[in-house]
Protein backbone atom coordinates (compact mmCIF):
# COMPACT_ATOMS: atom_id res chain seq x y z
CA UNK A 1 0.00 0.00 0.00
CA UNK A 2 1.36 3.42 -0.74
CA UNK A 3 1.24 5.75 1.77
CA UNK A 4 0.74 9.42 0.94
CA UNK A 5 2.70 12.28 2.54
CA UNK A 6 -0.10 13.68 5.18
CA UNK A 7 0.21 10.09 6.49
CA UNK A 8 3.86 9.60 6.18
CA UNK A 9 4.39 12.91 8.51
CA UNK A 10 1.37 11.93 10.59
CA UNK A 11 3.17 7.72 11.61
CA UNK A 12 6.77 9.52 11.29
CA UNK A 13 6.16 12.63 14.04
CA UNK A 14 5.76 10.87 17.03
CA UNK A 15 8.76 9.12 16.68
CA UNK A 16 11.30 11.72 15.20
CA UNK A 17 9.64 14.81 17.85
CA UNK A 18 10.61 12.20 20.61
CA UNK A 19 13.89 11.90 19.81
CA UNK A 20 14.33 15.50 18.78
CA UNK A 21 13.20 16.19 21.88
CA UNK A 22 15.28 14.03 23.89
CA UNK A 23 18.38 13.46 22.36
CA UNK A 24 18.83 16.34 19.90
CA UNK A 25 17.82 19.08 21.93
CA UNK A 26 19.76 18.27 24.91
CA UNK A 27 22.93 18.16 22.71
CA UNK A 28 22.16 21.59 22.11
CA UNK A 29 21.27 22.57 25.58
CA UNK A 30 24.27 20.93 26.61
CA UNK A 31 26.52 23.12 24.67
CA UNK A 32 24.94 26.14 26.04
CA UNK A 33 25.67 24.65 29.00
CA UNK A 34 29.23 24.14 28.33
CA UNK A 35 30.42 28.23 27.68
CA UNK A 36 29.34 29.06 31.30
CA UNK A 37 30.87 28.92 34.65
CA UNK A 38 28.58 27.04 37.10
CA UNK A 39 28.49 27.80 40.57
CA UNK A 40 26.18 25.77 43.25
CA UNK A 41 24.19 24.57 39.70
CA UNK A 42 23.67 28.02 38.01
CA UNK A 43 25.35 29.50 35.71
CA UNK A 44 27.56 32.59 36.18
CA UNK A 45 29.63 35.73 34.46
CA UNK A 46 29.44 35.74 30.82
CA UNK A 47 29.99 33.56 27.71
CA UNK A 48 33.77 32.26 28.48
CA UNK A 49 35.82 28.62 26.54
CA UNK A 50 37.27 28.48 30.09
CA UNK A 51 35.50 25.00 30.66
CA UNK A 52 37.16 23.76 27.69
CA UNK A 53 40.57 25.14 28.14
CA UNK A 54 40.61 23.49 31.65
CA UNK A 55 39.59 20.50 30.39
CA UNK A 56 42.28 20.13 27.78
CA UNK A 57 45.47 21.55 30.44
CA UNK A 58 44.13 20.26 33.57
CA UNK A 59 46.71 17.79 35.24
CA UNK A 60 43.81 15.70 36.47
CA UNK A 61 42.22 15.51 33.01
CA UNK A 62 45.62 14.06 31.35
CA UNK A 63 45.59 11.63 34.32
CA UNK A 64 41.90 10.69 33.37
CA UNK A 65 42.52 10.55 29.85
CA UNK A 66 45.58 8.14 30.62
CA UNK A 67 43.64 5.80 32.51
CA UNK A 68 40.67 5.81 29.80
CA UNK A 69 43.37 4.36 27.03
CA UNK A 70 44.95 2.28 29.49
CA UNK A 71 41.29 0.47 30.03
CA UNK A 72 39.52 1.18 26.69
CA UNK A 73 42.60 -0.04 24.43
CA UNK A 74 43.24 -3.58 26.03
CA UNK A 75 39.06 -3.65 26.59
CA UNK A 76 38.48 -3.08 22.57
CA UNK A 77 40.76 -5.33 21.60
CA UNK A 78 39.97 -8.28 23.53
CA UNK A 79 36.32 -7.84 22.74
CA UNK A 80 36.71 -7.47 19.46
CA UNK A 81 39.85 -10.50 19.29
CA UNK A 82 37.23 -13.14 21.10
CA UNK A 83 34.39 -11.65 19.68
CA UNK A 84 35.25 -12.49 15.96
CA UNK A 85 35.99 -15.85 16.94
CA UNK A 86 32.95 -16.62 18.70
CA UNK A 87 30.70 -14.93 15.85
CA UNK A 88 33.67 -17.07 13.28
CA UNK A 89 32.65 -20.30 15.14
CA UNK A 90 29.30 -19.42 15.19
CA UNK A 91 28.79 -19.10 11.33
CA UNK A 92 31.38 -21.52 9.90
CA UNK A 93 31.54 -23.99 12.91
CA UNK A 94 30.45 -27.62 12.17
CA UNK A 95 27.77 -29.67 14.14
CA UNK A 96 25.10 -28.11 16.74
CA UNK A 97 27.71 -26.56 18.84
CA UNK A 98 27.45 -23.73 16.01
CA UNK A 99 23.74 -23.05 17.47
CA UNK A 100 24.52 -23.56 20.59
CA UNK A 101 27.36 -20.88 20.65
CA UNK A 102 25.28 -18.40 18.87
CA UNK A 103 22.04 -19.12 21.63
CA UNK A 104 25.02 -18.59 24.63
CA UNK A 105 26.12 -15.17 22.47
CA UNK A 106 22.82 -13.98 23.04
CA UNK A 107 22.01 -14.83 26.39
CA UNK A 108 25.35 -13.44 27.59
CA UNK A 109 24.26 -10.44 25.93
CA UNK A 110 20.88 -10.08 27.61
CA UNK A 111 22.16 -11.06 30.98
CA UNK A 112 22.29 -7.90 33.17
CA UNK A 113 24.61 -5.33 32.57
CA UNK A 114 25.08 -4.66 36.25
CA UNK A 115 25.35 -8.38 37.44
CA UNK A 116 28.04 -8.62 34.91
CA UNK A 117 29.96 -6.49 36.05
CA UNK A 118 29.38 -6.87 39.89
CA UNK A 119 29.82 -10.43 39.58
CA UNK A 120 33.55 -10.27 39.20
CA UNK A 121 33.57 -9.39 42.68
CA UNK A 122 32.23 -12.58 43.35
CA UNK A 123 35.14 -14.29 41.72
CA UNK A 124 38.19 -11.84 42.21
CA UNK A 125 37.42 -10.25 45.50
CA UNK A 126 39.56 -10.83 48.92
CA UNK A 127 37.55 -13.82 49.84
CA UNK A 128 36.58 -14.86 45.97
CA UNK A 129 36.73 -18.07 44.52
CA UNK A 130 40.13 -17.29 42.68
CA UNK A 131 42.23 -16.20 46.03
CA UNK A 132 39.86 -19.11 47.94
CA UNK A 133 41.45 -21.27 45.63
CA UNK A 134 44.97 -20.25 45.44
CA UNK A 135 45.03 -20.26 49.14
CA UNK A 136 43.25 -23.59 49.25
CA UNK A 137 46.04 -25.04 47.36
CA UNK A 138 48.65 -23.64 48.86
CA UNK A 139 50.26 -21.64 46.55
CA UNK A 140 49.43 -18.41 48.22
CA UNK A 141 49.23 -17.55 51.93
CA UNK A 142 47.41 -14.29 51.82
CA UNK A 143 45.00 -13.03 49.54
CA UNK A 144 45.89 -11.08 46.56
CA UNK A 145 44.75 -8.00 46.75
CA UNK A 146 45.38 -6.46 43.31
CA UNK A 147 43.17 -8.93 41.89
CA UNK A 148 39.83 -6.78 42.38
CA UNK A 149 40.45 -3.09 42.75
CA UNK A 150 42.47 -2.73 39.96
CA UNK A 151 43.20 -1.44 36.34
CA UNK A 152 43.62 -4.97 35.13
CA UNK A 153 40.06 -6.03 37.15
CA UNK A 154 38.74 -3.16 35.08
CA UNK A 155 39.89 -3.87 31.96
CA UNK A 156 38.45 -7.97 32.17
CA UNK A 157 35.42 -7.23 33.46
CA UNK A 158 34.85 -4.94 30.72
CA UNK A 159 35.50 -7.32 28.02
CA UNK A 160 33.46 -9.98 29.14
CA UNK A 161 30.94 -6.65 29.54
CA UNK A 162 31.56 -5.84 25.20
CA UNK A 163 32.49 -9.10 23.99
CA UNK A 164 28.97 -10.53 23.08
CA UNK A 165 27.85 -7.24 21.63
CA UNK A 166 30.92 -7.40 19.36
CA UNK A 167 30.19 -11.03 18.84
CA UNK A 168 26.51 -10.48 17.75
CA UNK A 169 27.83 -7.75 14.96
CA UNK A 170 30.33 -10.16 13.85
CA UNK A 171 27.92 -12.51 13.53
CA UNK A 172 25.62 -10.48 11.15
CA UNK A 173 28.85 -9.30 8.92
CA UNK A 174 29.76 -13.00 8.80
CA UNK A 175 26.69 -14.41 7.77
CA UNK A 176 26.39 -11.62 5.08
CA UNK A 177 29.12 -12.94 3.40
CA UNK A 178 28.47 -14.72 0.57
CA UNK A 179 30.31 -18.23 0.97
CA UNK A 180 31.63 -17.93 -3.35
CA UNK A 181 34.22 -15.56 -2.31
CA UNK A 182 35.55 -18.05 0.48
CA UNK A 183 35.36 -21.21 -2.22
CA UNK A 184 36.84 -19.14 -4.77
CA UNK A 185 39.83 -18.17 -2.91
CA UNK A 186 40.49 -21.81 -1.59
CA UNK A 187 40.10 -22.89 -5.29
CA UNK A 188 43.00 -20.53 -5.80
CA UNK A 189 44.77 -22.03 -3.46
CA UNK A 190 44.80 -20.14 -0.76
CA UNK A 191 45.12 -21.32 2.63
CA UNK A 192 42.36 -20.95 5.47
CA UNK A 193 45.22 -18.32 7.11
CA UNK A 194 45.44 -16.82 3.85
CA UNK A 195 41.93 -16.70 3.20
CA UNK A 196 41.08 -15.56 6.58
CA UNK A 197 43.79 -12.25 6.42
CA UNK A 198 42.71 -11.64 2.47
CA UNK A 199 39.05 -12.26 1.64
CA UNK A 200 37.42 -12.78 5.36
CA UNK A 201 38.89 -10.24 7.09
CA UNK A 202 38.49 -7.33 4.82
CA UNK A 203 34.88 -8.40 3.70
CA UNK A 204 34.08 -7.77 7.43
CA UNK A 205 36.04 -4.57 7.92
CA UNK A 206 33.12 -2.30 8.01
CA UNK A 207 31.77 -4.30 10.85
CA UNK A 208 35.59 -4.57 12.39
CA UNK A 209 35.42 -0.99 12.14
CA UNK A 210 32.16 0.11 13.56
CA UNK A 211 32.37 -2.39 16.26
CA UNK A 212 36.16 -1.35 17.47
CA UNK A 213 34.61 2.59 17.36
CA UNK A 214 31.61 1.63 19.47
CA UNK A 215 33.03 -1.27 21.78
CA UNK A 216 36.02 1.90 22.87
CA UNK A 217 32.94 4.36 23.05
CA UNK A 218 31.25 2.36 25.64
CA UNK A 219 34.33 2.03 27.51
CA UNK A 220 35.04 5.49 27.80
CA UNK A 221 31.43 6.37 28.97
CA UNK A 222 31.51 3.03 31.38
CA UNK A 223 31.09 5.24 34.70
CA UNK A 224 30.18 2.15 36.71
CA UNK A 225 33.02 -0.67 35.99
CA UNK A 226 35.51 1.60 37.30
CA UNK A 227 33.69 2.25 40.15
CA UNK A 228 32.48 -1.37 41.05
CA UNK A 229 35.70 -3.31 39.95
CA UNK A 230 38.56 -0.71 39.41
CA UNK A 231 39.22 0.85 42.64
CA UNK A 232 40.36 4.34 43.68
CA UNK A 233 43.14 4.68 40.70
CA UNK A 234 40.68 3.96 37.50
CA UNK A 235 38.83 6.70 37.16
CA UNK A 236 38.07 7.82 33.35
CA UNK A 237 36.63 10.51 31.27
CA UNK A 238 33.39 8.44 31.60
CA UNK A 239 33.48 8.74 35.80
CA UNK A 240 34.52 11.88 36.00
CA UNK A 241 31.70 12.95 33.48
CA UNK A 242 29.22 11.22 35.20
CA UNK A 243 30.15 12.90 38.52
CA UNK A 244 30.47 16.58 37.38
CA UNK A 245 26.73 15.99 35.85
CA UNK A 246 25.43 14.47 38.65
CA UNK A 247 26.72 14.70 42.85
CA UNK A 248 28.66 17.71 42.23
CA UNK A 249 26.69 19.37 39.56
CA UNK A 250 29.54 21.22 37.99
CA UNK A 251 27.88 21.16 34.73
CA UNK A 252 29.80 23.57 33.05
CA UNK A 253 32.47 21.57 32.71
CA UNK A 254 30.58 18.10 32.72
CA UNK A 255 29.21 19.07 29.32
CA UNK A 256 32.52 20.68 28.02
CA UNK A 257 34.66 17.34 28.56
CA UNK A 258 31.79 15.38 27.03
CA UNK A 259 32.01 17.68 23.79
CA UNK A 260 36.18 17.34 23.67
CA UNK A 261 35.67 13.09 24.53
CA UNK A 262 33.35 13.64 20.97
CA UNK A 263 35.96 15.15 19.83
CA UNK A 264 38.64 13.01 21.00
CA UNK A 265 36.17 9.76 19.77
CA UNK A 266 35.79 11.23 16.21
CA UNK A 267 39.27 12.02 15.53
CA UNK A 268 40.24 8.58 16.65
CA UNK A 269 37.77 7.07 14.32
CA UNK A 270 38.90 8.81 11.43
CA UNK A 271 42.42 7.41 12.26
CA UNK A 272 41.51 4.14 12.80
CA UNK A 273 39.82 3.92 9.72
CA UNK A 274 43.04 5.41 7.73
CA UNK A 275 44.86 2.71 9.57
CA UNK A 276 42.66 0.50 8.60
CA UNK A 277 42.48 1.30 4.93
CA UNK A 278 46.51 1.55 4.83
CA UNK A 279 46.43 -2.50 6.19
CA UNK A 280 44.16 -3.38 3.33
CA UNK A 281 41.51 -4.75 5.98
CA UNK A 282 38.67 -2.03 4.87
CA UNK A 283 37.86 -1.37 0.88
CA UNK A 284 38.69 2.32 0.54
CA UNK A 285 35.14 3.63 -0.37
CA UNK A 286 33.34 1.59 2.55
CA UNK A 287 32.31 3.29 5.78
CA UNK B 1 35.98 -25.58 12.21
CA UNK B 2 39.40 -27.32 13.05
CA UNK B 3 41.94 -28.03 10.59
CA UNK B 4 41.17 -31.55 8.99
CA UNK B 5 42.22 -34.40 12.07
CA UNK B 6 44.31 -30.94 13.52
CA UNK B 7 43.80 -29.57 17.20
CA UNK B 8 40.52 -27.64 17.21
CA UNK B 9 41.80 -24.40 18.24
CA UNK B 10 38.69 -22.35 17.32
CA UNK B 11 36.28 -24.56 18.93
CA UNK B 12 38.71 -24.57 22.35
CA UNK B 13 39.04 -20.67 22.01
CA UNK B 14 35.39 -20.51 22.14
CA UNK B 15 35.11 -22.85 25.00
CA UNK B 16 37.46 -20.99 27.02
CA UNK B 17 35.69 -17.52 25.73
CA UNK B 18 32.23 -18.94 27.27
CA UNK B 19 33.77 -19.97 30.54
CA UNK B 20 35.51 -16.56 30.54
CA UNK B 21 31.62 -15.11 30.05
CA UNK B 22 29.83 -17.29 32.41
CA UNK B 23 31.60 -18.00 35.28
CA UNK B 24 31.27 -15.33 37.18
CA UNK B 25 27.35 -15.28 36.26
CA UNK B 26 27.41 -19.01 38.07
CA UNK B 27 29.59 -18.18 40.95
CA UNK B 28 27.45 -14.93 41.45
CA UNK B 29 24.51 -17.59 41.41
CA UNK B 30 25.68 -20.36 43.57
CA UNK B 31 26.57 -17.22 46.48
CA UNK B 32 22.60 -15.95 46.36
CA UNK B 33 22.13 -19.36 48.16
CA UNK B 34 24.94 -19.62 50.41
CA UNK B 35 23.42 -19.79 53.82
CA UNK B 36 26.77 -17.80 55.59
CA UNK B 37 27.07 -14.88 55.73
CA UNK B 38 30.70 -14.42 54.29
CA UNK B 39 31.66 -14.78 50.70
CA UNK B 40 34.32 -17.35 50.99
CA UNK B 41 34.54 -20.24 48.41
CA UNK B 42 33.16 -22.50 48.63
CA UNK B 43 30.04 -21.88 50.04
CA UNK B 44 29.09 -22.71 53.86
CA UNK B 45 25.90 -24.44 53.05
CA UNK B 46 22.44 -24.37 50.80
CA UNK B 47 19.74 -21.74 51.75
CA UNK B 48 17.42 -19.02 50.42
CA UNK B 49 17.33 -16.86 52.93
CA UNK B 50 19.33 -13.84 51.26
CA UNK B 51 15.64 -14.39 49.05
CA UNK B 52 13.58 -14.08 52.17
CA UNK B 53 15.68 -11.08 52.94
CA UNK B 54 15.11 -9.62 49.42
CA UNK B 55 11.79 -10.06 49.28
CA UNK B 56 11.40 -8.94 53.07
CA UNK B 57 12.75 -5.90 52.18
CA UNK B 58 10.50 -2.82 51.76
CA UNK B 59 12.68 -0.96 49.63
CA UNK B 60 13.47 -3.97 47.32
CA UNK B 61 9.99 -4.18 47.01
CA UNK B 62 9.44 -0.55 46.30
CA UNK B 63 12.00 -0.55 43.91
CA UNK B 64 11.09 -3.34 42.26
CA UNK B 65 7.74 -2.12 41.41
CA UNK B 66 9.09 1.06 40.32
CA UNK B 67 11.05 -1.19 37.64
CA UNK B 68 8.39 -3.13 36.49
CA UNK B 69 5.87 -0.35 36.14
CA UNK B 70 8.91 1.56 34.14
CA UNK B 71 9.23 -1.74 32.46
CA UNK B 72 5.88 -2.09 31.19
CA UNK B 73 5.24 1.35 29.98
CA UNK B 74 8.08 1.71 28.12
CA UNK B 75 7.47 -1.62 26.21
CA UNK B 76 3.97 0.20 25.21
CA UNK B 77 5.40 3.52 24.17
CA UNK B 78 8.10 2.35 22.27
CA UNK B 79 6.42 -0.45 20.64
CA UNK B 80 3.60 1.82 19.84
CA UNK B 81 5.98 4.87 18.61
CA UNK B 82 8.44 2.55 16.87
CA UNK B 83 5.96 0.39 15.01
CA UNK B 84 4.17 3.36 13.37
CA UNK B 85 7.64 4.88 12.16
CA UNK B 86 8.39 1.45 10.79
CA UNK B 87 5.53 1.38 8.61
CA UNK B 88 6.88 4.72 6.76
CA UNK B 89 10.91 3.27 7.04
CA UNK B 90 10.06 -0.30 4.80
CA UNK B 91 7.57 1.67 1.82
CA UNK B 92 9.27 5.56 2.01
CA UNK B 93 12.49 6.68 1.42
CA UNK B 94 11.77 10.64 1.17
CA UNK B 95 14.50 12.76 3.00
CA UNK B 96 12.23 13.02 6.01
CA UNK B 97 11.97 9.16 6.58
CA UNK B 98 15.38 8.68 6.24
CA UNK B 99 16.47 11.42 8.51
CA UNK B 100 13.93 9.87 11.29
CA UNK B 101 15.30 6.42 10.57
CA UNK B 102 18.88 7.80 11.07
CA UNK B 103 17.48 9.17 14.26
CA UNK B 104 16.07 6.17 15.35
CA UNK B 105 19.63 4.51 14.71
CA UNK B 106 21.74 6.99 17.22
CA UNK B 107 20.54 5.75 20.33
CA UNK B 108 22.75 2.75 20.10
CA UNK B 109 25.86 4.36 18.90
CA UNK B 110 25.89 6.81 21.51
CA UNK B 111 27.11 5.84 25.31
CA UNK B 112 24.05 6.08 27.60
CA UNK B 113 26.12 8.41 29.54
CA UNK B 114 25.93 10.64 26.85
CA UNK B 115 21.87 10.16 27.12
CA UNK B 116 21.69 10.57 30.69
CA UNK B 117 23.55 13.90 30.97
CA UNK B 118 21.27 15.19 28.20
CA UNK B 119 18.61 14.11 30.50
CA UNK B 120 20.33 16.05 33.40
CA UNK B 121 20.18 19.19 31.11
CA UNK B 122 16.68 19.24 29.82
CA UNK B 123 15.36 18.37 33.26
CA UNK B 124 17.38 21.91 34.35
CA UNK B 125 16.51 24.02 31.59
CA UNK B 126 12.93 22.84 31.88
CA UNK B 127 12.72 22.97 35.38
CA UNK B 128 11.15 19.25 35.60
CA UNK B 129 11.45 16.88 38.37
CA UNK B 130 12.95 13.53 37.89
CA UNK B 131 10.26 11.05 37.74
CA UNK B 132 8.56 7.92 36.25
CA UNK B 133 8.22 9.79 32.98
CA UNK B 134 12.08 11.13 32.67
CA UNK B 135 12.76 7.08 33.47
CA UNK B 136 10.47 6.30 30.73
CA UNK B 137 11.65 8.58 28.40
CA UNK B 138 15.41 7.48 28.97
CA UNK B 139 14.56 4.16 28.75
CA UNK B 140 12.43 4.93 25.56
CA UNK B 141 15.19 5.88 23.09
CA UNK B 142 17.93 3.23 23.71
CA UNK B 143 14.81 0.20 23.47
CA UNK B 144 13.48 2.41 20.31
CA UNK B 145 16.63 0.88 17.82
CA UNK B 146 15.68 -2.57 18.86
CA UNK B 147 11.83 -2.12 18.88
CA UNK B 148 12.42 -0.84 15.41
CA UNK B 149 14.87 -3.81 13.77
CA UNK B 150 12.42 -6.20 15.20
CA UNK B 151 9.37 -5.11 13.82
CA UNK B 152 10.72 -3.66 10.55
CA UNK B 153 12.48 -6.71 9.74
CA UNK B 154 9.07 -8.58 9.90
CA UNK B 155 6.97 -5.94 7.47
CA UNK B 156 10.18 -6.16 4.93
CA UNK B 157 9.61 -9.88 4.59
CA UNK B 158 5.08 -10.28 4.43
CA UNK B 159 3.67 -10.04 1.46
CA UNK B 160 2.64 -6.17 1.05
CA UNK B 161 0.00 -7.25 -1.72
CA UNK B 162 -2.62 -8.39 1.01
CA UNK B 163 -2.83 -4.48 1.79
CA UNK B 164 -3.52 -3.25 -1.76
CA UNK B 165 -6.50 -6.00 -1.91
CA UNK B 166 -7.81 -4.35 1.29
CA UNK B 167 -7.52 -1.00 -0.72
CA UNK B 168 -9.51 -2.19 -3.61
CA UNK B 169 -12.34 -3.54 -1.57
CA UNK B 170 -12.67 0.05 -0.45
CA UNK B 171 -10.87 0.14 3.02
CA UNK B 172 -9.05 3.70 3.78
CA UNK B 173 -5.35 3.61 4.70
CA UNK B 174 -5.81 3.42 8.51
CA UNK B 175 -8.23 1.01 8.39
CA UNK B 176 -5.52 -1.14 6.30
CA UNK B 177 -3.00 -0.49 8.92
CA UNK B 178 -4.95 -1.48 11.97
CA UNK B 179 -6.92 -4.32 10.45
CA UNK B 180 -4.91 -6.17 8.22
CA UNK B 181 -1.18 -4.86 9.02
CA UNK B 182 -1.00 -5.12 11.91
CA UNK B 183 -2.51 -8.23 13.00
CA UNK B 184 0.06 -9.71 10.40
CA UNK B 185 2.70 -8.14 12.28
CA UNK B 186 1.59 -8.70 15.84
CA UNK B 187 4.16 -11.62 16.78
CA UNK B 188 7.13 -9.22 16.09
CA UNK B 189 5.61 -6.28 17.92
CA UNK B 190 4.78 -9.05 20.61
CA UNK B 191 8.88 -9.28 20.47
CA UNK B 192 9.36 -6.42 20.86
CA UNK B 193 7.54 -5.69 23.58
CA UNK B 194 9.57 -8.22 25.48
CA UNK B 195 13.06 -7.27 24.33
CA UNK B 196 11.81 -3.81 25.55
CA UNK B 197 10.64 -4.90 28.57
CA UNK B 198 13.93 -6.68 29.11
CA UNK B 199 16.29 -3.97 28.31
CA UNK B 200 14.27 -1.55 30.16
CA UNK B 201 14.21 -3.40 33.59
CA UNK B 202 17.78 -3.74 33.64
CA UNK B 203 18.88 -0.71 32.37
CA UNK B 204 21.41 1.44 34.88
CA UNK B 205 23.16 3.73 33.14
CA UNK B 206 20.70 6.12 32.26
CA UNK B 207 18.59 5.41 35.13
CA UNK B 208 20.72 6.90 36.92
CA UNK B 209 20.73 10.36 36.05
CA UNK B 210 16.69 10.42 35.15
CA UNK B 211 15.65 8.69 38.53
CA UNK B 212 16.03 11.05 41.47
CA UNK B 213 15.35 9.75 44.99
CA UNK B 214 12.84 7.09 43.29
CA UNK B 215 14.86 3.64 43.25
CA UNK B 216 14.91 0.81 40.37
CA UNK B 217 16.08 -2.76 41.50
CA UNK B 218 19.26 -1.43 39.39
CA UNK B 219 19.74 1.67 41.40
CA UNK B 220 18.78 -0.29 44.30
CA UNK B 221 21.80 -2.88 43.84
CA UNK B 222 24.11 -0.26 43.25
CA UNK B 223 23.41 1.49 46.18
CA UNK B 224 23.81 -1.49 47.85
CA UNK B 225 27.42 -2.94 46.21
CA UNK B 226 28.79 0.94 47.46
CA UNK B 227 28.65 -0.33 50.96
CA UNK B 228 31.14 -3.65 50.33
CA UNK B 229 29.99 -6.74 51.25
CA UNK B 230 26.69 -7.70 51.45
CA UNK B 231 25.43 -11.52 50.83
CA UNK B 232 21.83 -10.28 49.95
CA UNK B 233 23.30 -8.13 47.19
CA UNK B 234 23.95 -11.62 44.95
CA UNK B 235 19.96 -13.09 45.50
CA UNK B 236 19.10 -9.37 43.62
CA UNK B 237 21.90 -10.06 41.02
CA UNK B 238 20.01 -13.50 40.25
CA UNK B 239 16.65 -11.75 40.32
CA UNK B 240 18.11 -9.24 37.89
CA UNK B 241 19.83 -11.69 35.87
CA UNK B 242 16.26 -13.99 35.71
CA UNK B 243 13.62 -11.39 34.76
CA UNK B 244 14.94 -10.35 31.71
CA UNK B 245 15.93 -13.76 30.61
CA UNK B 246 12.70 -14.93 31.14
CA UNK B 247 11.27 -12.21 29.17
CA UNK B 248 13.92 -12.74 25.99
CA UNK B 249 12.95 -16.40 26.11
CA UNK B 250 9.24 -16.08 25.95
CA UNK B 251 9.52 -13.86 22.91
CA UNK B 252 12.11 -16.53 21.15
CA UNK B 253 9.85 -19.17 22.13
CA UNK B 254 6.18 -17.35 21.69
CA UNK B 255 8.17 -16.08 17.87
CA UNK B 256 9.84 -19.44 16.98
CA UNK B 257 6.36 -20.89 17.31
CA UNK B 258 4.38 -18.24 15.41
CA UNK B 259 6.96 -17.35 12.70
CA UNK B 260 9.32 -19.67 12.07
CA UNK B 261 12.38 -17.43 13.19
CA UNK B 262 12.90 -16.58 16.54
CA UNK B 263 14.22 -13.22 18.48
CA UNK B 264 17.81 -14.12 18.02
CA UNK B 265 17.12 -14.69 14.41
CA UNK B 266 16.39 -11.05 13.93
CA UNK B 267 19.21 -9.74 16.03
CA UNK B 268 21.38 -11.71 14.37
CA UNK B 269 20.62 -10.06 10.87
CA UNK B 270 20.79 -6.81 12.54
CA UNK B 271 22.65 -4.41 10.06
CA UNK B 272 24.77 -2.29 11.75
Amino acid sequence: MHIHRRLEALLLSPLGLFLTTTVVVPAFILFGYSLFIWRFLEPIGGLTLENYLEGLTAPVNRQLVVNTLMIGIPTTIGSVVGGYALAYYSVFGTGRGRRVLFALIVTALMASYLVRIYAWRTLLGESGVVNSGLQALGLIEAPLEFLLFSRPAAIVAEIALFMPLAGLAFYAALAGISPDYREASRDLGAGRGETLMRVTLPLTGPAILGTTALTFFLSAGDYVTPVLVGGVGSSTVGTAIATKMGPSGDYGSGAAESFLVLVGFVVAYLGLRTVMRVARVLPERAA
Amino acid sequence: MSGRGGIPWLAITCFVLIVFLYAPLLVATLYAFNSGNRLVWPPEGLSLRWFGHVFGDELFMKAFSTSMSAALITAVVSCSIGTIASLVFTRRSTRIARLVEALGRLPVMLPPLFIGIGFVALMKATTLSPSMTTIVAGHTIIVLPFVILIVAARLRTYEIEVEQAARDLGATPIQVIVRVTLPIIAPAIFGAFLVAFAFSFDELLITNFTSGTQSTVPIYVLGRLRRLVDPSANAVAVILLLIPWIAFGIGQVVLKRLTGSGLSDTLMRQGR
